[in-house]
């Protein structure tokens, strides 16, 4: 368990005038948990993102990962360990000339055996659908590969807790596609997935979502939950996805539609009506 | 006559070396004055490098680039520079694009390098900037460095219409937005492209974005044209749009379905009020039957 006791994090802005980025927040997450993070641009999630693996630390509050404190140096390398890391931009997250060495970089770093390195390595390459590509130059893939690769690496280190701060934003729909279904196995695979985004449909597969706003937790539920306040969505710049959105539109027109997220259970709604 | 036209044109990378690409495979299109095109395509499809054609920052290694009927390759540096004020790029991520010390100066940058007298460079800056929706008085003397990022991006294509282009190509305008400040950029697009009728092209990985604004969508697969056509005739063509890494709006997608499933539905619409409209119809059709 993850465990954000009154967190503040500041950061310095112009005229060094002090920020607050995340403003005394509190949240636990479980174990096994998917829990989506969404927000408009600066409302900390990314913040929050590093403070979860000890990039950042606290300036009030604690944050407790699986019994040990962020804070204390002692754990920095347990707890990057525990919490892995995917970032936006694959390009920065690859270090190595193949695809094998890239995802050895981190067990190596932690001093894992070679042998016991190359089973780690295939078996996460094996996880995020890359096996294949193992001997490739990682600048000779699509941006969804890279980024399944940046995945495969941080799944070596043997995380319980993976973080993904807007991994689809640079990737087109195949890309996109390809790493939600590579989440969406690590999740049945009992990993802890905690992802941020912008896209509102990508929080559907989503136990709870979390929507933060200046630094504060403003809305937490289910995503059905959750897009059922479309109106507070819009007051802090965000939305809910096309298809929630024409259930509401038809319902206003006095419709009985439920609250389908997605084309399937729409067309099951709408098939009565319709036919 | 077409604004700008390309003729068989390839884009081969290195050359005769072991790392030769093809970056563009023979690729003939015109496009005209007060067009909205949609360029789509999955990642290194080659969208990028064709519109750095348009205006000589990089040239075709095959074929040739016409811009009002002149051959880009023929031109001189004085003329080609002419090209670049009348067909403006705004790149991905413009936050690296900002350099001045002041968002006002930022944007007199390119009038100022075309020569233009103090005051003529003033108005088209005020212009410019009440054009993209950033208040002259309140921003002039910010440094861009302290606005956000959607912020900037109004920096960049405000940037860009002081030069006064007739045709403003974007690369991924809103990647990295949130849902408001994606639908600000482009609600703010479309105007430049109603009110001032400047040739917009758009690169975008949002199929609803591009279904909703383009009159033209282009899509790009391995560095050719694999499809060319109005939105609702590449948006109809699902299996085929899939098979190039695509998708198809939400929206079109359930009214596929619904037509699948034998209901005499409208497919051809991309956005939420598009079906709300025909699923109202279609229902109150069947309670006056």
């Amino acid at each position: 368990m993850i465990q954000i006791k009154g967190v503040t994090s500041f950061y310095t802005g112009l005229d060094d005038k002090k920020i607050r980025a995340v403003d005394n927040l509190s949240l636990q997450i479980q174990q096994g948990e998917h829990l989506s993070i969404i927000g408009p641009n600066g409302s900390g999630k990314s913040t929050l993102a590093k403070l979860l693996n000890a990039l950042l630390v606290p300036d009030e509050g604690e944050i407790i990962v699986d019994g040990m404190c962020t804070g204390d140096e002692n754990n920095l390398w347990d707890i990057r360990q525990r919490v892995g890391m995917v970032f936006q931009n694959p390009d920065n997250q690859i270090v190595a000339t193949s695809v094998e060495e890239d995802v050895a970089f981190g067990p190596e770093n932690l001093g894992v055996p070679p042998q016991e390195i190359l089973k780690r390595v295939d078996e996460s390459l094996d996880l995020v659908g890359m096996g294949k590509f193992k001997n490739r130059a990682p600048h000779t893939l699509s941006g969804g590969q890279k980024q399944r690769v940046a995945i495969a690496g941080v799944i070596a280190m043997l995380p319980e807790y993976l973080v993904l701060d807007e991994p689809t934003t640079m990737l087109d729909p195949q890309g996109r596609d390809e790493v939600l279904a590579t989440v969406d196995f690590l999740k049945k695979k009992g990993k802890s997935i905690i992802y941020i985004t912008h896209f509102m449909e990508e929080i559907i597969p989503s136990d709870r979502v979390v929507v933060m706003d200046e630094g504060r937790i403003i809305l937490e539920g289910t995503p059905r939950e959750i897009f059922e306040n479309s109106s507070l969505l819009k007051e802090v710049n965000l939305d809910v996805p096309p298809i929630a959105a024409l259930a509401d539109a038809l319902r206003r027109e006095g419709l009985p539609i439920g609250r389908p997220l997605q084309v399937k259970e729409m067309v099951s709604e709408l098939w009565p009506l319709l036919s | 006559m077409a604004f700008i036209e390309l003729k068989n044109v390839s884009v081969i990378y290195k050359e005769g070396t072991p790392l030769e690409a093809m970056a563009l495979e023979n690729i003939s299109l015109s496009i005209c004055e007060n067009e909205f095109i949609g360029i789509i395509g999955s990642t290194g499809a080659g969208k990028s490098t064709l519109v750095q054609l348009l205006n000589g920052l990089i040239e075709p290694s095959r074929g040739k680039v016409l811009v009002e009927g002149t051959d880009l390759s023929l031109m001189k540096g004085q003329d080609i520079k002419k090209v670049r004020q009348k067909i403006g790029l705004v790149f991905q991520y413009p936050e690296n694009q900002v350099f001045e010390e002041s968002i006002a100066q930022d944007i007199a940058f390119g009038p100022r390098n075309l020569g233009l007298d103090d005051d003529e460079i003033h108005a088209r800056v005020v212009h410019a900037m009440d054009f993209v929706g950033l208040d002259y008085e309140t921003f002039k003397d910010r440094s861009p460095f302290e606005l956000s990022g959607g912020q900037i991006r109004r920096v960049a294509i405000a940037g860009v219409l002081a030069m006064k282009p007739q045709v403003l190509v974007l690369d991924e305008p809103t990647a990295g937005m949130d849902p408001r400040g994606r639908m600000d950029i482009l609600d703010g697009i479309a105007k430049i492209h109603r009110d001032l009728k400047i040739t917009v092209i758009l690169i975008s990985h949002n199929m609803e974005d591009v279904a909703r604004l383009a009159s033209r969508i282009l899509v790009m697969k391995d560095g050719r044209l694999a499809l060319e056509g109005s939105p609702n005739e590449v948006f109809s063509t699902g299996d085929q749009l899939n098979s190039l890494g695509l998708n198809l709006p939400a929206i079109t997608q359930l009214l596929n379905e619904l037509n699948r499933r034998g209901l005499n539905i409208q497919t051809n619409l991309f956005t939420v009020e598009g079906a709300e409209t025909e699923i109202l119809h279609l229902i109150r059709r069947k309670q006056n039957a």
